[in-house]
């Protein structure tokens, strides 16, 4: 049978099966009232995505934010790290890591007192101060990039929003982030604003809405801690698939 | 082959019992914590249940409406009526495509359409890449539940699996099994030149198919290779996008107790101009496979609503004494003894609505609210009208019993001789105080436990004596 036929078959056992049924309406939904103040956003972001293991630190402007990311690939001392568009481009500015991180003295004084995360930097055992290659995917030609994400240990992404409810980032394929990137790395660090941190899923969806994501983006992902099995006898299995790290660089203050 | 016979393996599997009972008590007691803190859960339910409803009745709309959203959106949308139809269009964009190697995330669909062997023999090499999903594969093996696919396996089940088939050193420790798994998938997925996934929701408005996971292995199938198909039933459409803050509040927490499971991935379209990810071409089949035939059944039509958390699975006491593969179908537990005769009338065992106790306790976890022991009660009802009642084994012993239980009850005298006879009558197969064996026709009852004997006076004389009620 062609698929042509099909569709009408389909369609007309549905409207067989409906006939003279009338449709009850669902409604709005009243949600609870959300915290609204963006340090108690913080601070629910940080404690959930902790609960989901994964990393999560508050830092100071974005300055701070590329030194937290230097603090995380020198810890990684990996070969490659592979960047996507939006992290690469200002204002996150993460080309500009080599740079710094290489006129950077050993052990300099990191802000300790944002750091909220059970990451600890440690004494660094990475000789040498510098990270490999960090390749950025928007200098690359369609294709490779997916090859190049195989090959890193690290991948940056921006992530387009937070959930704090639940300590969701939520990455945007296309412009705020590729697919691969913070999929195939066994690291993925998310650079994320605390002003595009929401408190549950329907303020989420609403900013998706109004941002028009889904009409730009062909995948929407929400990343919630690290990739997780629980298979075998609900033995939970840290990174199987996608990344064992997730890193959230989260910015406030931001002129 | 009737339920008596199927889960009689199970019931004499200890270890299979302990291991079932272990992990569905885990996943009840999760659960139990992750939606204490959701104060409102119970009126999500209700919101659930009545957005599900109110798509169910529009469903003919809200199909062309994601149709024309996935195709504006650079996809195609493909229709099948039955699971051949679904299997040969799989088939033939992957022959388009010169495809050969394939690798699927988790699709409950795909095992009702029965993919797997169909693309295997069509000379397709299909890797399921879930890891639950991959030991069963490597096993040869059905899944026994609808997210915990391999949850009838032990580690040291795996871990002999795994020795045997690949030569590996014997371990039984699941995060090196994991590894292993790893290791041999990400080939698979950077070769594969097909993704094949299932659909936990689609969006009409948006063209938007949705997937929930945990692994990161649907995100591989759906990002890697250059051809993704997307399975999805019918009954999956929902109105508009806002719609998932209240089904991804409540599948989580219902079905693992996470908050959020690790991914969730909202897929509109392949790949767009500019994007340097992401696979060239998107296939969603829309699959109907018995759905429009249950959606004309009144009380059927409710069943739709599933959205495959498996929590009735973990907290029925049948489900967890025979465990998945005695229920003989696709699907196990009390929604599987509802989606096999409304999906699978001519195959489903006949008896499948009657593998429950009626306890009720799978309506209580349902995130939807579907009346499981109502719609129970009612195949049960048809299963003894129909064509389908002399299949049914111990039929006649049924209608005798039943017919008597019914004189019985009709009044107190009747009642009183009845209960002090039947007395008399376990009195005389008991041995110290419990009754190991009945005689034809009870002896089903008897085959794997024993029945206790009845308390030595009835309470009905407890009462009568009036040491501690009233009498009126």
């Amino acid at each position: 049978m062609d698929e042509e036929s099909s569709r009408d078959t389909v369609l007309a056992g549905v409207r067989r099966a409906n006939a003279g049924r009338q449709a009850e309406g669902a409604g709005p939904f009243a949600w609870p009232a959300p915290p609204l103040s963006v340090t108690a956003l913080v601070d629910l972001f940080v404690a959930r995505a902790e609960g989901a293991q994964a990393s999560a630190s508050v830092v100071s402007g974005f300055a701070e934010a590329r030194q937290r990311v230097a603090g995380i690939l020198a810890k990684a001392a990996v070969s490659q790290t592979v960047v996507s568009d939006d992290a690469w481009c200002s204002p996150w500015d993460v080309s500009q890591l080599s740079r710094e991180n290489r006129s950077r003295p050993e052990n300099d004084s990191r802000p300790e007192d944002h750091s909220r995360t059970g990451f600890d930097d440690g004494p660094r055992n990475h000789s040498g101060s510098d990270f490999g290659d960090v390749i950025a995917s928007a200098k690359q030609s369609d294709g490779s990039v997916t090859m190049i994400a195989k090959a890193s240990g690290v991948g940056i992404t921006s992530a387009a929003y937070g959930i704090a409810d639940t300590g969701t980032i939520v990455v945007c394929s296309g412009e705020a982030g590729g697919r691969a990137e913070s999929l195939l790395p066994p690291v993925h660090v998310a650079l994320l604003k605390a002003t595009d941190l929401v408190p549950g899923l329907p303020d989420l969806f609403a900013a998706l809405n109004r941002d028009r994501r889904f009409g730009q983006s062909s995948a929407v992902t929400f990343i919630t801690g690290p990739s997780r099995t629980a298979d075998i006898e609900l033995t939970l299995t840290i990174g199987v698939h996608g990344p064992r790290q997730l890193f959230i660089v989260l910015v406030k203050d931001i002129p | 082959m009737s339920i008596d016979v199927t889960s009689r393996p199970a019931l004499d599997d200890d270890r299979l019992r302990g291991l079932l009972r272990a992990v569905t008590t885990r996943l009840m007691e999760k659960r139990s914590a992750a939606i204490a803190g959701v104060p409102e859960w119970e009126r999500l339910r209700d919101q659930a249940r009545a957005i599900k409803r109110e798509a169910l009745a529009h469903l003919d709309r809200l199909l062309i409406e994601f149709e024309r959203r996935v195709t504006e959106n650079g996809g195609t949308v493909h229709w099948a009526a039955d699971a051949g139809e679904a299997c040969r269009v799989v088939e033939r964009i992957a022959a388009a495509n010169q495809v050969r190697r394939v690798v699927k995330s988790k699709s409950m669909m795909s095992e009702e359409i029965g993919l797997n062997t169909f693309l295997e023999q069509a000379g397709l090499k299909v890797v399921e890449t879930d890891f639950g999903e991959y030991i069963i594969q490597v096993a040869g093996e059905r899944p026994s539940h609808i997210i915990a696919p391999a949850i009838h396996k032990s580690r040291a089940d795996v871990g002999r699996l795994f020795t045997e088939k690949f030569g590996t050193p014997y371990t039984d420790e699941p995060g090196q099994l994991a590894a292993y798994a790893r290791g041999v998938l990400r080939d698979e997925f950077c070769n594969a030149r097909m993704g094949i996934s299932g659909a936990n929701f689609a969006v009409a408005a948006t063209g938007t198919i949705v997937i929930v996971e945990n692994e990161g292995n649907a995100r591989m199938c759906t990002t890697l290779p250059p051809v993704h198909v997307a399975l999805m039933g019918i009954e999956k459409v929902v109105p508009a996008i806002e719609d998932l803050a209240v089904f991804l509040t409540l599948l989580p927490r219902n079905a693992t107790g996470q908050a959020m499971t690790s991914y969730v991935s909202f897929i509109t379209g392949p790949r767009r101009k500019g994007d340097r990810s992401g696979p060239e071409q998107l296939h969603v089949v829309l699959i109907d496979n018995g759905r429009t035939r249950m959606l004309g059944d009144p009380v059927l039509r409710d069943v739709l609503a599933c959205i495959r958390c498996g929590a009735c699975q973990n907290t029925c006491p049948v489900y967890r004494s025979i465990g998945g593969h005695s229920y003989g179908g696709v699907y196990a537990g009390p929604i599987g003894s509802l989606l096999g005769p409304g999906l699978e009338p001519r195959t489903s065992p006949p008896d499948l609505p009657f593998v429950s106790t009626l306890c009720g306790a799978c309506a209580d976890v349902c995130p939807v609210k579907i009346d499981i022991p109502g719609a129970l009660l009612y195949l049960r009802q048809r299963a003894m009208a129909g064509r389908t009642a002399k299949r049914l084994p111990h039929r006649r012993a049924w209608e005798i019993g039943l017919r008597a239980w019914a004189f019985a009850m009709a009044g107190p005298r009747r009642y009183s001789v009845a209960s002090r006879a039947l007395r008399l009558l376990l009195r005389a197969f008991a041995r110290d105080g419990r009754v190991p064996r009945l005689p034809a026709p009870l002896d089903g009852w008897t085959q794997v436990r024993d029945f206790p004997m009845p308390a030595r006076e009835t309470f009905r004389q407890v009462i009568g004596r009036g040491s501690n009620g009233r009498r009126e």
